[in-house]
């Protein structure tokens, strides 16, 4: 993997000048020298403040590595935070760290935001030693909180550990290992409906303004064959949403939701069994048509999503909801948790999830 | 089966909670005095930054009124230009700012003539049923308060104000200070305004409310357990509130002569700073249990003896003088300043306020233009250790520990602490600790007007002024203004951090000013 990360806007970015060996005493010196060294280059006249807000774990494979860099490095220019970036890697010939302490100009001048990476590549081999140096290099007294990358958590006293250290846990796998459930975690493939989320949410706030405000009577998610998870939670999500306002569930086979003034909404997920564009299309059905489709799925490279609402047409990017955004907003807010665990247990009940999900029912 | 308004959900069972948790519903704002400064510096730009930021969803709409022969293109065009210059985040694509300026509307018309009003109804009332919204209207007076009786009255006679507590149909007013120049003009005002709006619907804004700082005051307070118990007598020694400004009147002397620094500011932002600073924990967060506890403690701040108000009251005009190294001419030089004009450009102001919390802790307020450099400040003071064990021979007197919060101009908070400096003696020093907003947070704060629109639009009163408030501010400003003659008018260069008086206010009682 590549050394150093570059952010662009940086001042003075300082590096450690060697790869350093897995050893926290090594790595704690390194990170003194840095920062003497950008004190004497900001220091005078100026404060460097050394505030730190988090501590984040990023992990990541050879696979997902340029993913994982790329958000580092936006979470480093968002807030001051020690972040660890551990790359399990196959193709690494040894293991290795470096050090990387910067500082670059905030919103208002002669700010300065300031942090430190420390990049960690291991080979799985070696992977045991990489919480243990973690554990003590964290920064006391602030959350610490983990990014997963790795499709499948292979690493088992890494992921042991991750589960352990961390407050909150983002992860790209579908499930974390069983055997630890208390945690806070929450897959990506949530994080990747939330524009799908939002939209259905504008949606109806556009629906309920009009003059003649209604729940549509029936909500139908169409999807391709791979998207069947993704379209499942949205339905859950919904589900669970309407069920906190006084929607219970009168059949399930279709699934028809009733208010208790009597309205009722009925559910389609529709698998269109050859696969399209756009991979999930979602329709409010009445008289008048509101329809969301986009890819919008964070392994695309520029997910998009279309909203059409009556005659208008709105456009959502992707970059609109920014990951490092989202992960240190959710350092604050538990609110995507808590919607995420109440989609899930809908599912759950509904039947409409296999596999992996199951063992969480307990 | 028929569905009556009754069996309707009105919360959306899908918003989002997450992120963006507070966005406007749908509303038009209608902006008096739409092609005036501060409609251009400062309220166009803000909505900008809040639309940017997914806080305005569709649909709403804004529409100006003023008297120039503008058009809703002229109106487009100069707005575009205005966002230009003083958009936050300047503007990302010029699609996206084409698409916010075309919600953008004018009508054209003389505040003191119904035809203008009947257009304005006309087009309101179009605007929502095209857009399919209700009426939910925001009036923003950007107009000089002369107006407001005119306005409203005007706005009363075609029916565009209502006075429902309704959600899905509300009316409300922002009004921009000054609140009136004197007890009894703010009794008129508010009068006026009572008479079209309930005081639930007035939204008096104060910028200084919006800032991050001023709000963190209460959070930084109330938040964090290790404060409150020191916030009183038994542990402060004694409050300093500056507001500097290094800047003199600019093209403004028309208004600031007649009114002077102590209506101008002290009635204004200082004393919304000094609540914040001086008032008990309310109950909760919310606009009446906040408000209630601010019009309580400036009930409780003394009216100073009118016999002695020189202990208590510096009043002062600049000469000329050096600010930053560039001349500056006198106060009574600045273009257009009547030559005998007595109006003060400095105030420094010791208040007392009588309560149990505050007893004996005076709270110094000063506030001038012309000054070294611009900065707002609240430094509390705290009392010296009850017995001190370290030798002082050879240093000066201990440094009291200060808590300083900087409400501008870069937003942060400090603490002074003593420390022992590395070497074989025990010689102490004071270092400071920093904690800076933009430093700490790597993200700029949102203007102080996008947070307080948003709030007017979402019907969150909390950080705008209530009447009693500001005419409990009135009623000190008055009494103090009532016995203005007995005061000399002294005066101060320009450049310097006040007249010699200010300095014997404070030293009259051995202290100092904090150095900024
Ligand atoms: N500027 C600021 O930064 C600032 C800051 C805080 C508070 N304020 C307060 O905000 C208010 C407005 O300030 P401003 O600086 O924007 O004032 P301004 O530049 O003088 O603008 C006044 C506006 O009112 C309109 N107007 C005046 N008389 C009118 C009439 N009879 N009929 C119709 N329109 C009329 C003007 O329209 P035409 O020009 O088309 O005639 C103009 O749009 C004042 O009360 C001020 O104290 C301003």
């Amino acid at each position: 993997m590549g050394a150093a990360l570059s952010v662009s806007e940086t001042l003075g970015s300082q590096i450690s000048e060697e790869v350093l060996p897995l050893s926290a005493e090594k790595i704690g010196g390194a990170i003194a020298t840095i920062w003497q060294d950008t004190h004497d280059t900001f220091g005078a006249g100026q404060s460097v403040a050394r505030v730190c807000l988090n501590n984040l774990i990023v992990v990541t494979d050879d696979e997902n590595h340029s993913s994982a860099d790329e958000l580092t490095r936006d979470l480093a220019r968002r807030q001051p935070s020690r972040i660890f970036l551990v790359c399990v890697s196959d193709r690494a010939e040894k293991s290795g760290v470096w050090v990387q302490t910067a500082c670059h100009v905030g919103s208002s001048p002669n700010a300065l935001v300031c942090y430190e990476v420390i990049a960690i590549t291991v080979r799985p081999a070696d992977v045991n030693a990489v919480a243990s140096l973690i554990r003590s290099l964290l920064v006391d007294s602030v959350p610490v909180i983990g990014v997963d990358f790795r499709r499948i958590m292979t690493a088992f006293s890494l992921d042991r550990a991750l589960i352990e250290m961390t407050d909150r846990l983002f992860v790209n796998a579908d499930a974390i290992p069983a055997a630890v459930t208390a945690i806070d975690f929450l897959p990506l493939r949530w994080y990747a409906t939330l524009p799908m989320r939002e939209a259905i949410a504008r949606a109806m706030d556009l629906r309920l303004n009009r003059n003649y405000p209604d729940m549509p009577i029936a909500i139908t998610v169409s999807h391709d064959p791979p998207e069947e998870e993704t379209a499942a939670l949205l339905v859950g999500w919904m589900v669970s949403r309407l069920r906190q306002h006084e929607w219970t569930i009168h059949s399930r086979q279709p699934l028809v939701l009733r208010h208790q003034a009597g309205r009722t909404i009925t559910f389609n997920l529709v698998d269109r069994g050859t696969t399209g564009e756009p991979p999930v299309r979602l329709q409010f059905t009445d008289r008048e048509q509101i329809t969301i489709a986009g890819n919008w799925l964070t392994q695309k490279r520029s997910p998009m999503l279309t909203v059409e609402l009556g005659d208008q047409k709105e456009q959502v990017k992707s970059n609109d909801y920014p990951l490092a955004a989202y992960i240190l907003a959710g350092t604050k807010d538990a609110s995507e948790f808590d919607d995420y665990r109440a989609a899930m247990a809908c599912l759950v009940d509904l039947e409409l999830i296999h596999g992996d999900y199951r063992r969480k029912k307990g | 089966m028929t569905e009556n308004a009754s069996s309707i959900d009105v919360v959306n069972p899908f918003a989002s909670r997450f992120m963006r948790t507070r966005r406007a519903g749908p509303f038009a704002i209608v902006i008096f005095g739409a092609t005036g400064d501060l409609t251009a510096r400062k309220l166009v730009p803000a909505l900008f930054n809040l639309y940017l930021d997914g806080f305005l969803p569709e649909p709403f709409s804004i529409v100006g009124f003023a008297r120039r022969d503008w058009t809703s293109e002229s109106f487009r065009n100069a707005m575009s230009k205005a966002l230009d210059e003083f958009s936050r985040q300047g503007s990302p694509d010029e699609a996206t700012k084409s698409k916010f300026l075309s919600h953008l509307k004018y009508v054209r018309g003389e505040f003191d003539q119904p035809e203008g009003f009947e257009r304005l109804a006309a087009t309101v009332r179009k605007n929502a049923i095209d857009q399919q919204r209700p009426l939910n209207l925001l009036f923003y007076l950007a107009t000089p308060p002369s107006a407001f009786e005119t306005i409203t009255r005007n706005l009363n006679s075609v029916n565009l104000v209502s006075r429902q507590a309704d959600d899905d149909n509300w009316t409300r007013v922002i009004v921009e200070k000054p609140f009136g120049h004197s007890l009894e003009s703010t009794w008129q005002l508010n009068g006026t305004l009572h008479a079209a709006f309930r005081e639930e619907q007035v939204y008096r804004i104060d910028h200084y409310l919006g800032k991050e700082t001023v709000q963190n005051i209460l959070v930084f307070r109330l938040g964090n357990s290790i404060f409150e118990p020191l916030w009183n007598r038994r542990y402060i020694d004694s409050i300093q509130i500056t507001v500097a400004e290094s800047i003199g009147i600019g093209n403004r002397a028309g208004y600031f002569d007649t009114a002077g620094m102590l209506r101008d500011m002290v009635q204004s932002h200082m004393m919304q700073v000094f609540t914040l600073i001086a008032m008990e924990p309310p109950a909760a967060f919310d606009p009446v249990a906040i408000r209630d506890e601010k019009a309580k403690v400036l009930r409780a701040v003394r009216l100073p003896d009118a016999e002695q108000l020189g202990d208590h009251v510096v009043r002062a005009q600049y000469t000329s003088g050096l600010v930053g190294g560039e001349e500056a001419p006198a106060y009574l030089q600045e273009p257009d300043v009547p030559s005998e004009s007595e109006t003060e450009s400095y105030v420094a102001l010791r208040l007392a306020v009588d309560n149990w919390r505050w007893s004996g802790v005076p709270f110094y307020l000063r506030t001038g233009k012309r000054l070294p450099k611009r900065v707002t400040d609240v430094a509390i003071v705290f009392k010296t250790p009850p017995h001190y064990i370290f030798d002082q021979s050879g240093c000066s007197d201990l440094a009291p520990n200060v808590l300083r919060l900087r409400i501008q101009p870069h937003e942060g908070i400090s603490l002074s602490l003593g420390a022992k400096v590395p070497g074989q003696a025990v010689e102490i020093t004071p270092v400071r600790m920093e904690f800076d907003y933009d430093t700490s947070f790597g993200q700029s704060s949102p203007e102080a007007y996008e947070r307080l629109i948003l709030d007017a639009i979402t019907g969150d009163a909390t950080l705008f002024a209530r009447a009693d408030e500001v005419e409990q501010a009135w009623r000190l400003i008055d009494h103090i203004r009532r016995h203005w003659h007995t005061l000399p008018l002294e005066q101060y260069a320009a450049g310097s951090w006040g007249p010699n008086g200010a300095e014997a206010l404070v030293a009259r009682e051995d202290r100092q000013w904090v150095r900024l």
